[in-house]
């Protein structure tokens, strides 16, 4: 116990970095998400395929590649990169790809009559998207965006390799001083655990609030 | 503008609609007057709500005419290239300022409560304020007789609730052709009347009016004039009393006879 007191500390403040990482991230992709759904959704063919081949093109490549190519490949063009800010570009450009086709299928769920009956009252199709249809999609896409989120907070583990100290690197570098992975590595599980769990409360029981109906 | 007021309310000529194999609009020339209340009926499948739903470019017609109080709004010459979604837009836009429509299904929007489910049509599509929006919906809330439902939501309304909340959704904007398809199908039968009171009384306010309605007493009681489709095409037309009294082409005979045996409440009225 005296060990897990001491190392605390320094995990932590791994933790706290990972969740400023995940929290930054995540909004950023659930913007870039959107925009790349609507882009999806589009009726200009040029916006379409734009927005399809990003999305193949970031879904078909891993995130550690990504990651290295932002942090240590742009460096090569002149383009430095503090190592937070390219773990945060790396994991919104990945999440926004996945992001986007969660909202694309939440749209696409939305009744046909919807859409006719915010055009027939006049509603420019930019007008119909924001006050008709992405508020009923968000609730449709929330447990599925809170999923995200979770996998996100683990993902971020990956970001240690760029030199980032969250959690998971805090973790590594206290088992090279101390030689006890076991042990920290536990305790690092548990950190991870305790963040993650909270959250899927939250979305069973926005889950559970959405199935209740739209009042 | 004296010219305009010459112009019928709305006039089609040769518009036609295929889906697929199916020709669902076979070529169809109508002509209605302002203030008049057209009621068209027909075979399921004949083209009915096809036809309505031409009306304000819910379905873009392959070829044909469509001008709306004297403004062209759709033109298509047969054989050539669908207009671009943006003049499609534009054609779209010019057609729902004029029109307003009931639908079968409601389509309330159940996100919003009945307040905002009939004021953001003027608010957002009309650029109305905010202020000027409420205070006329209310009017209108209150006069399909839900004053007391004006902060519920569409699912805690029963069905015939929420077609009232959708003609009041449709009357808040002040169209001046108001389109209903088959505005009673999707209700039980005990709430049709609740909803068919209320547009009889709409009737009396001389708006053009295109009723698609299997209710074929409703229709002899409110239509200045009887439309009869079958496979896509204008069969027959004039005023109730001809048509459901002493139809003339058989395929109206025949379908009369059909409905009107299934629901003799239409026969004593007749």
């Amino acid at each position: 116990m005296d060990f897990v007191a001491q190392i605390l500390p320094y995990l932590l403040v791994g933790a706290m970095t990972t969740i400023e990482l995940t929290i930054l991230s995540m909004a950023l992709a659930l913007v870039a998400g959107l925009a790349l759904a609507l882009m999806r959704l589009s009726r200009s063919p040029l916006l379409r395929s734009l927005s399809g081949a990003y999305i193949e093109i970031i879904r078909g490549t891993p995130l550690l590649v990504q990651l290295f190519i932002i942090y240590y490949g742009l460096p090569q063009y002149g383009i430095r990169l503090e190592a937070f800010t390219a773990g945060v570009i790396g994991l919104s450009i990945n999440y926004s790809a996945y992001l986007a086709e969660v909202y694309r299928a939440g749209i696409l769920a939305i009744d046909k009559g919807q859409w006719e009956a915010g055009g027939s009252i006049g509603l420019s199709r930019a007008a119909l998207l924001q006050h008709v249809i992405v508020p009923q999609a968000a609730r449709i896409v929330l447990p599925p965006v809170g999923n995200y989120f979770i996998s996100m907070l683990k993902d971020s583990a990956l970001v240690s390799t760029i030199s980032i100290v969250e959690l998971m690197r805090a973790a590594q570098l206290r088992v090279a001083i101390t030689f006890r992975a076991m042990d920290i590595y536990l305790v690092t599980a548990l950190i991870y655990l305790l963040m993650s769990y909270p959250c899927s409360v939250l979305i069973r029981y926005f889950e559970r609030r959405a199935s209740r109906g739209h009042a | 503008m004296p010219e305009a007021q010459n112009c019928p309310a709305l006039r089609m000529s040769g518009i036609r609609k295929r889906f697929g194999v199916h020709l669902a609009l076979a070529g169809i020339d109508l002509e209605i007057a302002r203030g008049e209340v057209v009621v068209i009926i027909g075979p399921s499948g004949s083209g009915k709500s096809t036809l309505l739903r031409c009306i304000n470019l819910l379905e873009v017609p392959d070829e044909g005419r469509l001008e709306l109080l004297g403004q062209m709004i759709f033109e298509r010459e047969a054989g050539s290239p669908p207009p671009h979604y943006r003049q499609l837009d534009m054609m779209a836009a010019k057609a729902r300022c004029k029109t307003a429509m009931v639908f079968q299904r409601f389509n309330l929007f159940p996100h919003l409560n009945v307040l905002q489910n009939v004021t953001l049509g003027p608010i957002r599509a009309q650029g109305k304020s905010p202020q000027h929006a409420i205070a006329a919906a209310r009017t209108l809330i209150q006069k399909v007789g839900l004053s007391d439902k004006i902060d519920a939501f569409p699912n805690q309304l029963s069905g015939g609730q929420q077609q009232r909340v959708a003609i009041a959704r449709a009357l808040a904007l002040s169209p001046e052709i108001m389109l209903f398809d088959e505005p009673t199908s999707a209700l039980d039968p005990e709430l049709v009347e609740d909803v068919l009171v209320v547009i009889r009384q709409l009737v009396q306010d001389g708006m053009t009016k295109a009723i698609v309605t299997h209710e074929m007493e409703f229709a002899h009681d409110v239509g200045d004039r009887i439309v009869f489709m079958d496979e896509g095409r204008i069969v027959e037309q004039g005023p109730p009393s001809i048509i459901f009294s002493r139809p003339r082409n058989p395929r109206t005979q025949s379908f009369l006879k059909k409905v009107l045996r299934r629901n003799p409440r239409t026969e004593v009225s007749q």
